[in-house]
């Protein structure tokens, strides 16, 4: 096997070589200044000195020697040089090779000047199939896989298969396709030499994997670049912050101009919103909101030219917009001062003047005094809508008999603890609505904590880390000893077990008992505005039951080839439908699982009449999207370590694509040496024989 | 070759950091075995007292210590010199060369102290400028003559604050001072020989007219007798910063024919205004410097 050298970084190989000028100057020109002599006076030397210092010539050539070799090594160590023991060179005999193509998104980029770097893929290619044997034979693998599997054929019949291929917009993991040319390999059983041909723009998305893989012993391996670096790019994508009532888009931009345009386009005739916006630090944030309710198409683009992957430019996103949802706050002291009123930190935090929350609230909050309680729910006709009890020490007679009537038509009752609740009084009236049996107040000289909350909290999952850790220590200091009724769901407890939240089915309804007070008679966590608006909205989400919210809080984009899920109306159950050429199924809880798109945009999921159900967004791969390139060298080198890897007792040695060789070591200790010796060698050198005095 | 009696090294300078007590030391080692004994003179500059001694003219006797002791005591009076010694001394950058007590500035420095405690012991009296600083001595440079005892204090610890850290080569507003010279004097110049030889000559020749007797020490550091040349160095001017480009090798030889050219320059002109000339490396002992002095003094 024939022995390269192969440089990952050639270009600093060529600065090292090109630094020796630097050497050069310094012992040509700069010799004389370094050696400064100070004398009394210029009297005492002759006028003119038999010296002539343009006289160029290297005087210390251990030192120069020593000073280019540095340079030299230097450069060495950042080309990072490494063996190649996998010489590619046609045999010009007949050859069985395995061309592995990337055909991600990122393929699709377009270049400034000349051909695609698909185009340019499919040359190469084209290129490698003229140069082999007539009678080679030849198989193509892409990732991502193309719907048609190829088999072996020649490189005549192998032309006219790229001639038909096409750039896919998802993301490429190159594993899978080395190892389907493997195995390929492996199935041909011919005594014909073997060859894998990678050609991709080698971008760093699955490349990482590759530390798995074993390629046959003889195989002979080469890795090629196309499309790198000359495409410059800019990209979009999405995520979701937040949950239920809360959630809104966050757009990510990178590499384009600082501002963004966005329109909102309500399905069933709504009028196009359009709005420019400033990109504050790369991310926009945009809450889930329309001027009116239904399902939004939103798309977001840069504002100006898109680059070489259009794709990317434009982002599409989907959401449903729900009517607000009224929020009935039972105020037992409406006569006084609206900061000194049971619920008015409820009042505050589900309709906020401030902070992000105030764009996203769906709440609609409604202070009704006690006495008028009655008669307010027993006209309600909303199905949505929330009920809230604070802790009282009474209530008119039938509100108890009126909030059962409205929970079991499908809306919710939230009911808080406090110290004007008398459990004796509840236990009795409230019975048939009460998720709990209540017992002693339990009161405490620290904060209460709960245990950890994770993201699949079923109430507060959807905040940030931060908030959770900081809802961990809420300062809660008092609370009901209590167990929960048949039927109900402890939802969230405290960290001795004692439950906090606990939810019961009532009818179509639902009623959540909170085990602590709307204000500050039993802790402070109120008063953390931060952290008490978003808990207290998604304590009241919890409650909310409708097909609206549902699909409200279902994500409705996804990128290109993954497949991801949806939800539309649960009515829709088991009923067929379609989005373009796709059926499908929804199961028993709306939702459509695996759905599977291959370009970007909007879809719409339609009935098998044509009746729209609801839109779908994709976009690109964020992976796709970013531009970062492996150097071919390096993968060649370690693809070829995957063969060597096999040759022994075939377990695959660990090792990292940073590390493709330990060369560099040996230059840099080299270069220390070099840079230890040099001080010494020129110091010795430039020692003054005449000294300057000291005065003293 | 006898043993030098005044061992001016690193050491010795850098044990003392009292310039007045190094130069009295010095004095005192050159004129071991001679005590000071101040004889009484007739001047306005009261001494101190003694006890009154038979032989001892009555009219010196102080009768209000006696009144008030019992005792006969006398007044002395510092006799006051006739011979004013000018001690010159360069500090223009240029002397501000060599190692340690090899320094030419550090070097002059102490020899013009000597002198001077060597004037005060004489009952003479010292005078003080430092020549090299500008077109003019500023006040502060120059300490006319004076016997007083404070005077060598002042004039010592002057010097002792000094560095070599005049830029001009001539010898500024020196023909101006020596004007104002008395004209029984002696008058040390102390250079390294730097400077216009015109300008030298003139001053020279000037004091001579006066009838002062002059003493010329040349410093020369070691370093400059006999440097060694290697390879091609810049050389930069101490005083100008100007730099000339050399090369050592070819060097040496032409440097030493120039040293003493400059040398020779010096000396003739010294010979031609009837200056004592006094060649002094700076690693040489003071005693011939003092030898030379004390020997003008009494001629």
């Amino acid at each position: 096997m024939m022995f390269s050298l192969v440089m990952i970084q050639p270009w600093f190989a060529v600065a090292g070589l090109a630094s020796v000028g630097l050497a050069i100057w310094m012992h040509l020109y700069q010799r004389a200044a370094s050696r400064r002599m100070p004398i009394s006076s210029l009297r005492l030397v002759p006028e003119t000195p038999p010296v002539a210092r343009n006289r160029r010539k290297i005087q210390h050539w251990l030192l120069f020697l020593l000073r280019t070799l540095g340079v030299i090594l230097l450069g060495a160590a950042f080309a990072r040089p490494g063996p190649s023991t996998g010489n590619f060179s046609l045999t010009g005999g007949r050859e069985a090779v395995v061309f592995v193509l990337d055909r991600s998104g990122s393929m699709a980029m377009g270049t400034t000047e000349g051909p695609s770097v698909w185009e340019e893929a499919l040359d190469l290619v084209r290129k490698r199939l003229v140069e082999l044997h007539p009678q080679s034979r030849v198989q193509l693998v892409c990732f991502p896989p193309t719907e048609t599997g190829e088999d072996w054929v020649s490189p005549s019949a192998m032309r006219k298969v790229v001639a038909g291929l096409t750039p896919s917009l998802a993301e490429g993991h190159p594993l899978g396709a080395l190892r389907e040319a493997a195995e390929a390999l492996a199935r041909f059983r011919s005594d014909m030499p073997e060859s894998l041909d990678v050609i991709g723009d080698l971008q760093r998305l699955g490349w990482d994997e590759i530390d798995t893989l074993t390629l046959p012993e003889e195989l002979r391996v080469r890795v090629s670049q196309v499309g790198y670096p000359e495409a410059a790019n800019r990209g979009l994508s999405l995520r979701v912050r937040g949950r239920d009532q809360l959630r809104r888009g966050a757009v990510v931009a990178y590499g384009g101009p600082s501002a963004l345009v966005v329109r909102d386009q309500v399905d069933g005739g709504g009028d196009l919103v359009e709005w420019e916006n400033p990109l504050p630090d790369d991310v926009l944030e945009l809450p889930y909101r329309a001027p009116t309710n239904g399902w939004v198409r939103r798309e977001v683009a840069f504002l100006q030219a898109s680059d070489g992957l259009a794709e990317d430019d434009r982002l599409f996103d989907t959401f449903y917009v729900t009517p607000e949802i009224p929020v009935y706050l039972l105020e037992p002291h409406p006569e006084r001062e609206a900061f000194l009123q049971t619920t008015f930190f409820l009042q505050q935090a589900l309709r906020p003047t401030e902070g992000e929350a105030a764009e996203d609230s769906r709440f609609l909050p409604r202070m009704v005094p006690l006495d008028e309680a009655v008669g307010a729910l027993l006209d309600l006709d909303d199905r949505e809508a929330v009920v809230v009890i604070p802790p009282l020490a009474n209530w008119p007679v039938g509100l108890p008999a009126a909030v059962e009537k409205t929970v079991r038509k499908g809306n919710g009752v939230v009911f808080f603890a406090g110290p004007e609740l008398q459990p004796q009084d509840y236990t009795e009236d409230w019975a048939t609505l009460l998720p709990v049996r209540l017992g002693n107040v339990l009161s405490f000289d620290r904060s209460l904590t709960l245990p950890p909350i994770g993201e699949t909290h079923p109430i507060w999952g959807g905040l940030s880390e931060a908030l959770r850790r900081r809802l961990r220590k809420a300062p809660l200091k008092k609370r009901f000893a209590l167990e929960p009724v048949a039927g109900a769901e402890v939802t969230a407890r405290y960290a001795d077990d004692v439950p906090l939240v606990t939810l019961r089915p009532v009818g179509s309804g639902r009623s959540l008992f909170v085990n602590t007070s709307p204000n500050r008679a039993w802790g402070d966590w109120p008063a953390e505005g931060a952290l008490f608006v978003p808990t207290i909205h998604m304590l009241m989400s919890t409650v909310v039951t409708s097909t609206p919210q549902l699909l409200r809080n279902s994500p409705g984009a996804g990128i290109v080839g993954v497949p991801f899920d949806i939800r539309v109306d649960p009515a829709r159950a088991n009923v067929p439908l379609r989005a373009g050429e796709l059926t499908l199924q929804v199961d028993a809880q709306g939702w459509i699982r695996n759905l599977l798109f291959d370009r970007t945009g909007f879809f719409e999921i339609q009935t098998e009449e044509g009746l729209a159900v609801r839109p779908v967004a994709v976009n690109v791969p964020p992976g796709e999207s970013q531009r970062e390139f492996y150097a071919p060298a390096i993968l060649q080198r370690q693809l070829e370590a995957r063969r060597r890897a096999s040759d022994s007792d075939g377990n695959a040695p660990t090792i990292s694509l940073a590390s493709e060789s330990g060369w560099w070591r040996w230059i840099l200790t080299a270069l220390a040496v070099v840079w230890l010796i040099e001080p010494w060698l020129a110091l010795g050198r430039d020692r003054p024989t005449v000294r300057k005095g000291v005065e003293s | 070759m006898p043993e030098p009696l005044l061992h001016i090294d690193a050491e010795l300078i850098a044990g003392s950091r009292d310039l007045l007590l190094l130069a009295q030391s010095v004095v005192e080692g050159y004129a071991h075995g001679l005590h000071r004994s101040p004889c009484a003179g007739s001047s306005q500059e009261f001494s101190s007292y003694r006890a009154f001694l038979p032989g001892d003219p009555p009219q010196r006797i102080d009768w209000k210590v006696y009144g008030r002791t019992d005792n006969l005591f006398v007044r002395e009076f510092e006799q006051e010199t006739n011979l004013r010694g000018y001690l010159f001394l360069d500090a223009s950058r240029s002397m501000d060369f060599g190692d340690g007590a090899g320094h030419k500035f550090v070097y002059g420095r102490l020899l013009c102290a000597v002198l001077a405690v060597l004037l005060q012991r004489q009952q003479d009296a010292p005078g003080l400028a430092l020549f090299g600083r500008g077109q003019e001595i500023p006040t502060e440079d120059w300490w006319p003559p004076s016997t007083r005892r404070s005077h060598l204090e002042h004039l010592v610890y002057h010097l002792e604050d000094q560095v070599a850290d005049g830029t001009h080569d001539h010898l500024g507003g020196l023909s101006e001072l020596v004007d104002e010279c008395h004209r029984r004097s002696l008058a040390a110049f102390i250079t390294d020989g730097l400077v216009d030889p015109e300008e030298l000559k003139n001053v020279l020749s000037q004091l001579g007219m006066r009838g002062t007797k002059v003493i010329l020490f040349h410093l020369l550091a070691r370093e400059e007798l006999e440097p060694t040349f290697e390879d091609e160095v810049v050389l930069v001017d101490q005083e100008t910063g100007a730099e000339r480009a050399a090369d050592g090798a070819a060097y040496a030889g032409l440097y030493s024919e120039n040293l003493a050219r400059i040398r020779g320059h010096i000396e003739q002109v010294c010979h031609d205004t009837e200056t004592e000339y006094c060649f002094l490396p700076t690693d040489q002992p003071l005693d011939d410097a003092l030898r030379r002095f004390l020997l003008l003094r009494s001629g």
